[in-house]
């Protein structure tokens, strides 16, 4: 069977979700379960659901029992080149057998070496031994969760002389490796742009061509900050023009996808991410009037 | 150009160079300007102590409200070099930090820290824990002796006793946010104390030492009966009544077993 195709049910949950959506963060348990604001679906990180019950998790059942639920890891260190840890895959098997998600995201990052965890997104080169390693990685999660995962792109602030093609020509290589989806993050390519100094636009259209329609299962939106050094993708601010620009045009090549704002530091008050979120529904509600 | 590494060893390098800047390994790796390269690593050193530091502080508010935000972060520096994080859920990490701050000489005026360290491990524990269903007390009323004589408690998942040489129940109670009074503990007060769930809230109780004993026996899977003799065993004034009712309004009891001959 062709990889794409066995995923067609969350193809097709992709779909039943394809709006604007917020991170849901403890600051906000209490005024999101209260108001239940207008949504297509909330966006948590898996690893703080890990454990076997308390405040957290009820507020992520009640959330569920209203809104369509992405689980969103940052800890799974797929491209690890020692291992991948099969424990913590196995508590993400549970939580997604638990919490029924629309949609489930890792990074294509490394975190981890010599049993020692980092806990943070780390870049590593774009190789032909790394494509292989995360194509074997991808199957197997994919195999463990019987389901298709979205990998998101990274924002990095370094870059390696053994990278053999491109962080988009690595994924899109990937998508059509293993029929995982892609979480376009577009902050990451705009930081990663201004950084290494590359066309953001370009970079994504030449992605898009590369992989099936389909393939884009979710797109995140957030800020950043300029630090001394090169941009910071702090997570911590309103999206900027220019990252807006990019996601009319990626929506403009795509049609509409499930679309995250995502804020995780200084995190202000909910009518701030909600105002965020209507924005870019308004664009999604334009898109699919032209996509019509 | 210098030949290809292979993937693990470049992850080798890059991870000497934000565990311990050592980074000559991992700048031969990169592409560009060296020295810009290295501040680059930089930021990722400070972004992984810097995760480290915001799990630390969930999880140890206390510490970090007894010692103050600034050497609290500075205790998280030393504890990411003394204990790395070896999970990919940062909330696991922070188990050995009693340990550290035994070993941390800066430290050391304050010697009921690691106790403090280890009762809020517990609590952090205890949020997470796997939700229970408490039984009222009034369940035991119509037991016959014969019942009683059989008769085993299942305890709430969270549920952990501890005795320790400070008063560390004290000191975690009045360092709450919602403690009403001034804080005024005598430190050098040994303390027994339980912690657990009412609730989704986690709670420190303090508790006698018969008591102690008591709900430790519970702990063990020992029958009543053995639970009673653990708490004579500590103490002559042992009464019943008044821990089993305050053990029930901490909801420590969440099933009845009975042994079969």
């Amino acid at each position: 069977m062709n990889p794409a195709d066995r995923f067609l049910a969350d193809v097709e949950r992709v779909r039943s979700v394809a709006g604007a959506g917020i991170g849901l963060r403890a600051p906000h348990y209490a005024e999101v379960l209260e108001r239940l604001p207008r949504l297509s679906f909330l966006e948590v990180h898996s690893e703080n659901f890990f454990h076997a019950g308390g405040a957290a998790l009820r507020v992520l059942a009640r959330a569920r029992e209203h809104y369509a639920v992405s689980l969103h890891g940052v800890g799974l260190s797929l491209a690890s080149a020692d291992g991948l840890a099969q424990r913590h895959l196995d508590k993400l098997a549970a939580l997604v057998e638990r919490i029924e998600p629309a949609l489930v995201s890792e990074h294509l990052c490394w975190g981890a070496v010599d049993g020692m965890h980092f806990n943070d997104l780390l870049p590593f080169p774009y190789s032909r031994e790394a494509l292989g390693l995360v194509t074997e990685r991808v199957a197997r999660v994919q195999d463990r969760l019987g389901r298709r995962i979205l990998i998101e792109n990274l924002s990095a602030y370094v870059q390696f002389r053994d990278s053999a093609m491109s962080e988009c020509e690595f994924l899109a290589e990937l998508s059509r490796r293993t029929g995982c989806g892609l979480l376009l993050d577009l902050n990451n390519l705009y930081v990663n742009a201004q950084n290494f100094g590359f066309d953001a636009h370009a970079e994504l259209k030449s992605l898009l061509a590369d992989v099936p329609a389909d393939a884009v299962g979710e797109i995140h939106l957030a800020g950043h900050s300029q630090g001394e050094l090169c941009l910071i993708d702090t997570h911590g601010s309103r999206v900027c023009d220019a990252v807006w620009a990019l996601y009319r045009a990626a929506i403009a090549m795509l049609g509409p996808a499930p679309t995250l704002i995502e804020w995780d530091t200084d995190i202000p008050a909910l009518d701030v991410l909600l105002d965020e979120a209507a924005l870019a529904q308004q664009m999604l509600a334009k898109t699919e009037l032209a996509h019509a | 150009m210098p030949e290809a590494r292979s993937l693990l060893e470049a992850q080798r390098s890059l991870a000497a160079a934000v565990r311990s800047s050592a980074q000559q390994d991992a700048l031969v790796l990169l592409t560009g300007d060296a020295a810009r390269n290295a501040e680059l690593l930089a930021v990722y050193r400070g972004n992984a102590v810097a995760n480290a530091g915001k799990a630390l502080a969930l999880s140890y508010p206390v510490i970090a409200r007894i010692v103050g935000d600034e050497f609290f972060e500075a205790l998280c520096r030393a504890y990411w070099a003394f204990a790395p994080s070896h999970s990919g859920d940062l909330n696991e990490y922070g188990g050995s930090f009693d340990e550290f701050l035994a070993g941390f000489p800066h430290v050391a005026e304050l010697p009921y820290l690691p106790d403090v360290a280890r009762v809020e491990w517990c609590v952090r524990r205890a949020l997470r824990a796997e939700d229970h269903l408490a039984i009222d007390a009034g369940q035991l009323a119509g037991l016959t002796p014969e019942q009683l004589a059989r008769l085993r408690f299942g305890v709430q998942p969270a549920l952990v006793t501890l005795s320790s040489a400070w008063a560390c129940a004290r000191i975690w109670q009045q360092h709450q946010p919602d403690f009403p009074g001034e804080i005024d503990v005598e430190p050098e007060n040994a303390e027994c104390m339980a912690v657990h769930r009412q609730g989704l809230r986690a709670d420190v109780a303090i508790l006698g030492v018969g008591e102690c004993a008591f709900w430790q026996a519970a702990l063990d899977g020992a029958p009543l009966e053995d639970m009673l003799a653990a708490g004579f065993a500590c103490d002559a004034a042992f009464d019943v009544q008044a821990v089993l009712q305050a053990g029930f309004a901490r909801q420590f009891v969440t099933a009845l077993h009975f042994d079969q001959d």
